[in-house]
């Protein structure tokens, strides 16, 4: 636990007393000095105080964990002081995770807790789009006299995290595949579920393949075909540089919302029988080789919901380079893997890193949550330069998906023309 | 939905406390007319200051500056019903600093403001601690009387500067009241302890002590004080 410090809230009073002291001497009024004897015992009140010393323990439970984007939720915490001292002044804060809001009560309770005892506060929460984990509860413990004050933070007994997805039928996949059967539409026929074309028929073609209808009115044997279906290698890449973590006033950063879309997009592509890798530009680039199956989603959602470089408070310090960290990446990437790239596209740097992994080979195609407002011309300017940015990459034959975050992803997706299924 | 700003002005529970006592202090201490006509109007006049305020936050600037300018006016103009030359020059001295005290105490306590001043706090309970000193000073009223007023100025300077930090920590919104009733009701035990235990040692087991036994007294006391610091 960390020590107490002096709040020295009482200090002035001794100057009081004092100068209360030296008039009564001075005036002769024996009545001062004894306004001056009592400022004496006010002063050394919080001296024969000892410092607080809690031992809490803290609850906390959520209405409902995966609520819908938009919806209220409540939160109740719970703190005990589980401890042998009463606790005269317990001031708590929330560990309120960054990207939510609250719209109705507070995070905040102050109380004060015999030993034993207990004390419950709840607010309600909107919902916002991603999995948001709660932080630690702040406490702030003071003794009686206010004098001496301990700040430390405790954690939830079990983790508490809300997770505000939905699921996305299709991800913005271009035609990159591999060999494997997937669902992304080759431009070949073979096994697979849309009408591709007819062929005359060549021994060996399965007998179920034949048309029979056309064979009764014509005499002609032919075959259906259907059009291929393959799968691919994608590595989805979030854009978590100091740039990416901007929002509009009172919405989340466009780090949450890039993270939030990433996860939805790992479920549905290795639903879909992808071979699906992670990494990231921020603060390092994490890193998960593409693969495949059950043990590989946990892996992929694990690294996106808690590695340091996605998490919901900004670097402090300084990021490597971005092209240092595209070079990273570029080494490690499959020759036939393509990219997803999800990124708010603020600044002019990963525009270029993006095109060049195009020019490489990489498949590259782009989810951008849009975060930026009409708010004054600045605020006006970001957009148009993003827009511009949007137009670019366009027109370099590179797909973006412009989501704007009040939408679900997969409606943005079902709207947004040339979005392959993947 | 509307997102919900937190409101971080002082704890109000506390803050009543604060200026109750202050102005409790000020009226008990033989206050007469002028002194509680003079103390109605500041309240009037802090009223409008806070109506004032909390418009010009909500956006209406103009009427709410409007207001908040009426409203300092009234809480001066009202000197005018105290400054009367029919009191002693003494009647004067004392009150002036609680009258002065008592508006910036409550003012800073408004709980229209972004937050409260622990400063202004300090400086307002400084005033009636003054009309304490000078009401001992001019002897108008007895020792226990003074001791006792002595006291409430301080739980009043603690209350209001816990409830600035409350407000501070927690909002306004939060539920404290727990807290704050802790602390009001400790350092008033306190003071009523000590003035308990120098009122014993005044009237019980000392019956008549000179001023150079009071001051080496305090001096002893002092000492004390220095040996639980250190």
């Amino acid at each position: 636990m960390p020590d107490a410090y002096l709040t020295d809230r009482w200090r002035g009073i001794l100057v009081v007393t004092l100068g209360t002291g030296g008039f009564g001497l001075l005036a002769r009024r024996p009545s001062l000095l004894l306004v001056a004897a009592l400022g004496v015992v006010f002063a050394a009140y919080p001296r024969v105080s000892s410092p607080p010393e809690p031992s809490l323990r803290l609850e906390r439970r959520v209405s409902d964990d995966s609520p819908t984007h938009g919806e209220p939720f409540e939160v109740t915490t719970t703190v005990r002081n589980v401890g042998d001292a009463w606790i005269p002044d317990l001031r708590t804060v929330d560990g309120l995770p960054p990207a939510l809001s609250v719209v109705e009560g507070t995070p905040r309770h102050g109380t004060a807790l015999r030993p034993g005892e207990a004390a419950s506060f709840s607010y309600v929460v909107e919902a916002r789009r991603g999995q948001h984990r709660f932080d630690p509860a702040t406490v702030v413990a003071r003794d009686v006299t206010g004098g001496h004050e301990v700040e430390l933070e405790i954690d939830a007994e079990t983790e508490t995290a809300v997770d505000c997805a939905s699921s996305v039928p299709r991800a913005p996949l271009r035609a990159q595949t591999t060999a494997d059967t997937g669902r992304i539409a080759a431009d070949h026929g073979g096994t697979g579920t849309e009408f591709y074309q007819t062929r005359a028929y060549r021994r060996g073609d399965a007998i179920g393949r034949v048309d029979w209808n056309r064979y009764a009115q014509t005499g002609d044997l032919t075959t259906v075909e259907f059009r291929a279906e393959r799968a691919a290698t994608v590595v989805l890449v979030v854009d978590a540089r100091p740039a990416a973590y901007r929002g509009s006033k009172d919405e989340p950063h466009a780090v949450a919302y890039s993270v939030a879309a990433a996860r939805e997009l790992v479920d549905t592509m290795l639903a879909n029988r992808n071979r699906v890798g992670v990494a990231g530009f921020g603060r390092d680039v994490p890193w998960l080789s593409p693969g495949t199956g059950r043990d590989h989603r946990v892996r992929a959602q694990d690294l996106l919901s808690r590695h340091a470089t996605f998490q919901s408070r900004p670097p402090t310090g300084s990021v490597p380079d971005i092209d240092e960290q595209a070079a990273q990446l570029r080494a490690r990437l499959p020759d036939d893997a393509q990219v997803i790239v999800f990124s708010p596209l603020l600044d002019d740097d990963l525009p270029e890193t993006i095109r060049l992994l195009d020019s490489r080979g990489h498949a590259v195609s782009v989810t951008s949550p849009d975060v930026t407002g009409s708010d004054g011309p600045g605020e006006t300017l970001v957009a148009i330069e993003r827009d511009d940015r949007l137009r670019r990459l366009r027109a370099a034959g590179i797909p973006v998906v412009d989501w704007s975050p009040e939408r679900s992803l997969a409606a943005t997706l079902l709207d947004t023309p040339g979005v392959l299924d993947g | 939905m509307t997102v919900r700003k937190a409101a971080f002005s002082p704890a109000v529970p506390s803050a009543v406390v604060a200026v109750a006592l202050a102005a409790g202090v000020v009226v008990s201490l033989d206050a007469r007319e002028a002194v509680l006509a003079t103390l109605a109007v500041q309240g009037g006049g802090l009223a409008v200051v806070g109506i004032g305020v909390a418009s010009r936050r909500r956006g209406h600037r103009i009427l709410g500056t409007a207001l908040a300018v009426v409203g300092a006016g009234v809480i001066v103009g009202a000197f005018d019903l105290f400054v009367d030359e029919r009191h002693a020059l003494s009647y004067t001295i004392r009150f002036l600093p609680g009258l002065v005290g008592i508006p910036l105490l409550a003012g800073t306590l408004l709980p229209v403001w972004a937050s409260g001043s622990r400063l202004v706090c300090k400086l307002g309970t400084g005033g009636v601690f003054l009309t304490v000193v000078f009401s001992g000073l001019f002897s108008a009223v007895g020792e226990l009387h003074l001791l006792l007023a002595a006291v409430a100025t301080v739980v009043a300077w603690d209350a209001a500067d816990n409830a600035v930090g409350i407000g501070e920590h927690l909002g306004r919104a939060a539920t404290s009241w727990r807290l704050q009733v802790t602390h009001t009701t400790g350092s008033a035990a306190v003071g009523l302890a000590g003035v308990a235990g120098i009122h014993l040692v005044r009237h019980v087991a000392v019956s008549d002590l000179s001023l150079a036994a009071f001051a080496l007294l305090f001096v002893a006391l002092l000492l004390l004080l220095a040996a639980i610091r250190g």
